[in-house]
């Protein structure tokens, strides 16, 4: 799985510490403080210029001190009854309709969707989490965009506020009620959509009998049969049967396998081939830091490149010193495993990109070589272990206990791993001028696999995550302005979110092409990006304009949530397990945006004539 | 009320479409592996009623699906999808993309471009990034089956049904894997179960794709475009020569002869065939001979109409050239000075009486046959143009070399010089440079005696002059495990003189220009290119005098 960049770790990433970056956490306090400062001053120069110095202090103390006492105040049952209302009034507004289209949208996807890629169960889960994300930011956007407005326009509100709820409760009771909705579309969606990837990826196959031929052991004595499947959905399987008729060994095709048993007896056998099995996974790696040596054993920062317009991996030399040399942490003896011999062993894997820069022999692959080595003490390590590279696939490395330094034996846990845990892997090309390629994650040690159901749930409280923060965004912003202008704002929130990364770097300039005014100079004058402009007062202007509004773009951008970091899509389809910290990182964000949110809406709605 | 009645009929519209939904999925969907699909899938499939876009215009309920679905703005849904693509392609994730050209083929099924595209972007760019030979032919093999996809929804297209046969022809048998390949396309029964092992050639089935794209052109009315005709109509022939070529270097020598039989037996077609010149004149290739002696008798009649004319018009043009031109045409070739060289070719040009010249001065001097040898001169004309605009073409599709060398390999000495070449190799493979030797030497025996027949075959740039190179360098090997030199009685230096383009063999051939010079070892050789002209010729004629 490509992972350009691996989430921290819960309270690095909260209380910041690794490189001198700040934590979310004070980064959060920052920003309240300065919103909460900036917005006191606007508040106060308001009311100066209206009221006057004495009335406009007074007005933005009493502002504070009330608006602190009543969110204090805040009562749970007042914002359920609200949550309730939005819960009922959303059910009444049709959000069933979602789910219908959801509906269609599968029961058309099998057009659209085959199941001849060779790994299908990737494409499946992208699509129905896709879909799903974008079905439940839809909805959750026209609830929470619309419902305030409406009140206000239906003056449904007077109603409510008669009763004795604060601003603050309607506020969080329309944004509790909504995600009640969502997380019920949520919950219906992500159901219906695994059962759909499961229903899709659902197939057998028969075994052509005629095509079974008698396996020999060089004793003469039959020990077995081997052959095929039949085709379907698009692939078949090599098999090979045991004397009593069930599959010792079936071929895995398209990331599956499947079991044949004898139904029959060993004379009239009936073979029957179960389900596939291996699509749904959750592989948990534990990935290590990789540093490279050059060609000759010296340090380096990267490999070489091989000439690839994405840089994703870089590359090491074969037949030379150059290796990529992985520093594994926290190794201990609950991470070996046990096979069926009852050895243990430290179960490795590790995918490489394989770079020929001459065709060489072409049905042989290029031999590469792994050795582990104790990092305090470098001339500790076992013998090479020669592998010929899968490539762009994984190679499994179930790594013994017992191995041998030269002729020496020595033991992985004791010799190898220092006593804090830390292990190093060394992995060689050995081929002449052919090349290995790799990145950080390709190299991991794999823990025993997660629930690939709980892991699809983890998918799916991503895009809660996703779907919470819309709602609050939207029912904030609908607060002061009305439903079509708050939904434009919130769609306006969520597209920056999902281009942050571009957003950021038209804002510190790494973006070519300039700032806003200037991309749009460029675009009406069709100069291309790399064109220098003139050197006159007009560009100077220009270019001040855009200087300004990069500072306010920065300044947005510190506010604007990650929408594309909430997604952990990929994690699913590529088999591999959800980090928990990753989830509990999304939920802490959320939790922050929210708070935030209910105090921004609550001062807001404060300022609607109705709602004092 | 009635607000509430319109509501509830609203309801109604809405759920009744939601409603028939359900069975269109059923009607429409398209046919898998698994199953043939819904009815109309079946009736697309039907060959009495062909449902196909091309007939029926489009009717592919999943592309049509599609295309509704973006409300219009198709053109920036392609846009955004090619951009996928593309990084897709950049990050390699082949499923992604894969799966992104398949959506894109549901939204411009008609846009050949795009096939033919994408279909290479697979077949060449994306097979290579693969590691394993049998990764790299799956994906050779999407590339095509994503092509006959294309096909499918352009029935009869000419240049997706060139493009398979070339695809499969030239991307199996050429590629370096290509041994490896035609192993795998021969055994893949899934990719066609109805042919039969032998049939599964990828030459052979390449052809019938070519042959489907020429039956599109001449009998169902489609434009081949811009692409040339010439290519067009000889790669069905060619892929015939080239199945020959392919059977014969895996050892099969009867079955290659018969194919070489029915390569000439193609070739020839498609040297009777009319092929329309880029300028409009219709051409046959094969009919060079005729088309010689058409001109001849032509220019013969028109020079008939008034005899000795022509010679006194050259006489005329002969007294208007300078005195140092007629002495440099006048001088013997080989004795012209370098000056006279320089004079003498444009000199004779001067001379040359073009049939219209010849007509106009037979009107003056004979005004009642002026009109008959205006028109005689015409045809000369045409006839002269037509001549040249066939060789030009030939040349181009070095039409006399394939026919030749389709001639040459049926042959029993070819056949048994082939059969000597690729024993020999085995045998040396296996440890026997002795047997190999022997089979070399016989089988360079036999291809003396088939170049002495069929000399045209490595007159010019030839490939079998390449593939004797090929195994005079095999040879050498063995000679030097036995070591032992090319000696002068090894009967194709002409070959070696001709087409030793890397130069490899360089050494030995100016040991055995020194030998028949009987000149002292040079230190600086010259380099066989250089001796392509006089020197080569010259060691040519002392080699032939050596036999």
């Amino acid at each position: 799985m490509v992972l350009e960049k691996a989430p921290l770790d819960f309270l690095t990433w909260l209380l910041g510490g690794t490189g001198g970056e700040i934590g979310a956490l004070p980064r959060f306090l920052i920003i309240v403080l300065v919103i909460a400062v900036l917005a006191l001053l606007v508040g106060f120069v308001i009311a100066l210029v209206r009221y006057g110095p004495m009335k406009a202090g007074d007005l933005t103390y009493r502002v504070i001190t009330n608006g602190f006492s009543e969110l204090a105040r805040t009562s749970p049952r007042r914002i359920w009854a609200i949550a309730r209302l939005a819960v009922k009034e959303s059910f009444r507004r049709r959000v069933i309709v979602a789910l219908v289209v959801f509906f269609l949208i599968l029961l058309f996807a099998g057009w659209f969707l085959k199941t001849d890629y060779p790994q299908p169960a990737k494409l499946l889960f992208s699509f129905v989490l896709t879909a799903t994300t974008y079905l439940v930011l839809m909805i959750a956007l026209l609830l929470s965009a619309f419902s305030l407005p409406a009140d206000f326009k239906s003056k449904i509100i007077y109603t409510i506020v008669t009763k004795p709820v604060r601003a603050g409760d309607i506020v969080l009771g329309r944004i509790l009620g909504y995600t009640i909705v969502g997380t019920i579309l949520l919950a219906i969606m992500s159901f219906f959509g695994y059962l759909f990837v499961v229903r899709t990826l659902y197939h057998t196959h028969e075994v052509e009998v005629a095509r079974l031929v008698e396996v020999v052991d060089s004793d003469g004595n039959v020990v077995g049969k081997a052959g095929r499947t039949t085709l379907n959905d698009y692939h078949r399987h090599e098999l090979e049967l045991g004397v009593d008729g069930n599959s010792t060994e079936v071929q895995t095709t398209n990331e599956h396998t499947h079991k044949v048993t004898n139904a029959g007896t060993p004379e009239q056998p009936r073979y029957v081939v179960s389900g596939p099995a291996g699509f749904l996974r959750a592989r948990v790696p534990q990935y290590g830091q990789l540093k490279f040596l050059d060609r000759r054993g010296a340090p380096a920062p990267r490999g070489i490149s091989v000439g690839n317009e994405w840089t994703y991996r870089s590359f090491i030399e074969g037949g030379s010193a150059a290796a990529a040399v992985w520093l594994l942490d926290g190794i201990n003896t609950s991470d070996l495993r046990t096979n069926e011999q009852g050895e243990k062993y430290l179960p490795l894997e590790l995918i490489v990109r394989v770079f020929r820069t001459y065709k060489g022999e072409i049905e042989q692959g290029i031999q590469g070589s792994i050795r582990l080595r104790n990092p305090d003490n470098p001339d500790m390590k076992s013998n090479e272990d020669i592998f010929t590279a899968k490539d762009a696939s994984i190679n499994t490395f179930d790594i013994p206990t017992k191995l041998y330094n030269g002729q020496e034996e020595i033991d992985l846990l004791k010799d190898l791993v220092t006593k804090d845990g830390r292990l190093e892997v060394v992995v060689q090309c050995l081929d002449n001028a052919q090349y290995y390629g790799f990145a950080q994650p390709d190299l991991y040690l794999r823990l025993p696999d997660a629930s690939p159901l709980w892991n699809y749930i983890k998918a799916q409280i991503g895009i809660w995550v996703q779907m919470v923060l819309v709602i609050a965004i939207g029912v904030t912003a609908s607060t002061v302005l009305n439903g079509p202008v708050a939904m434009l704002f919130t769609v306006s929130f969520i597209l920056l979110g999902f281009f942050k990364e571009f957003f950021v770097n038209v804002a510190t300039g790494k973006q070519v092409g300039g700032g806003p005014i200037e991309s749009l100079v460029r675009l009406v004058t069709q100069k291309n990006q790399m064109t220098g402009l003139d050197d006159g007062f007009a560009v100077q202007l220009m270019q001040w304009i855009d200087w300004v509004l990069k500072q306010a773009m920065l300044s947005l951008a510190q506010v604007l949530p990650d929408f594309r970091a909430f997604s952990t899509v990929d994690y699913v389809a590529y088999g591999f397990n959800i980090p928990s910290n990753q989830i509990a990182q999304n939920l802490a964000v959320t939790a922050a945006y929210v708070l935030g949110l209910c105090v921004i809406g609550y001062f807001c709605l404060r300022t609607r004539e109705v709602a004092k | 009320m009635s607000e509430r009645r319109s509501f509830y009929r609203k309801v109604a519209y809405g759920m009744a479409i939601a409603v028939l939904l359900f069975p269109l999925a059923l009607l429409s969907s398209p046919a898998s592996i698994n199953d043939e699909g819904g009815k109309l899938a079946r009736l697309r499939n039907d060959p009495d009623h062909p449902l196909s876009q091309a007939s029926l215009g489009q009717i592919d309920p999943a592309s049509e699906t599609m295309k509704l679905a973006t409300l219009g703005l198709r053109g920036v849904a392609v846009n955004l999808l090619w951009e996928k693509a593309n990084y897709y392609k950049k990050t390699e994730d082949w499923t992604n993309l894969t799966a992104t050209l398949e959506q894109l083929a549901k939204l411009q099924p008609n846009f050949i471009t795009f096939w033919k595209f994408q279909a290479w972007n697979l077949t060449y760019n994306v097979s290579v990034e693969f590691d394993h030979f049998e990764d790299r032919y799956a994906f050779v093999r999407r590339g095509i089956e994503f092509l006959k996809e294309g096909e499918q929804y352009n029935r009869d297209n000419p240049h997706l049904l060139w493009d398979l046969g070339w695809f499969i022809g030239q991307k199996i048998g050429r590629a370096d894997e290509h041994v490896q390949y035609r192993r795998l396309f021969r055994n893949d029964e899934d990719f066609h179960p109805d042919l039969t092992p032998d049939e599964r050639d990828n030459w052979l089935v390449g052809k019938t794709w070519y042959l489907a794209g020429v039956d599109a052109v001449d009998n169902k009315g489609k434009s081949m475009g811009r692409k040339s005709p010439r290519i067009f109509y000889s790669s069905p022939a060619m892929s015939q020569m080239n199945y020959a070529e392919a059977i014969e270097e895996e050892g099969y020598f009867d079955k290659a002869r018969r194919a070489w039989i029915k390569a000439q037996e193609e070739w020839e077609d498609f040297g009777r065939l009319p092929i329309e010149h880029s300028t409009g004149v219709v051409l046959r290739l094969g009919e060079q001979p005729k088309l010689e002696e058409e001109v001849k008798q032509l220019n013969a009649k028109l020079e008939a109409t008034s005899p000795g004319l022509k010679e006194e018009l050259v006489e005329e043009k002969r007294a208007k050239l300078t005195p140092a031109e007629r002495e440099a045409l006048d001088t013997p070739q080989d004795k012209r000075s370098m000056a006279q060289m320089e004079l003498a070719y444009p000199a004779a040009a001067k001379l040359e009486v073009t049939p219209r010249e010849l007509a106009e001065r037979i009107g003056e001097t004979e005004p009642a046959k002026a009109k008959q040898a205006l028109q005689l001169a015409g045809e000369v004309e045409r006839e002269t143009l037509r001549l040249r605009y066939t060789i030009n073409y030939k040349t181009d599709s070095n039409y006399d070399y394939w026919h030749t060398r389709a001639k040459l390999e049926q042959t029993a000495d070819a056949i048994a010089a082939r059969e000597a070449m690729f024993r020999a190799s085995r045998t040396f493979r296996e440890g026997d440079p002795f047997g190999a030797k022997q089979l070399y030497d016989e089988g360079f025996a036999k291809w003396r005696k088939v170049l002495d027949a069929f000399p045209a075959a490595v007159e010019s740039e030839s490939s079998t002059g390449d593939d004797l190179i090929q195994y005079i360098l095999q040879y050498r090997n063995v000679l030097d495990q036995l070591d032992e030199e090319l000696g002068e009685s090894f009967p194709l230096w002409d070959v070696i003189e001709r087409f030793d383009s890397e130069q490899k063999l360089q050494e030995e051939l100016t040991a055995h220009q020194q030998r028949i010079s009987g000149a002292k070892p040079d230190a600086n050789p010259a380099r066989p290119a250089d001796s392509a002209d006089a020197p080569a010729n010259e060691s040519i004629e002392a080699s032939d005098a050596n036999k």
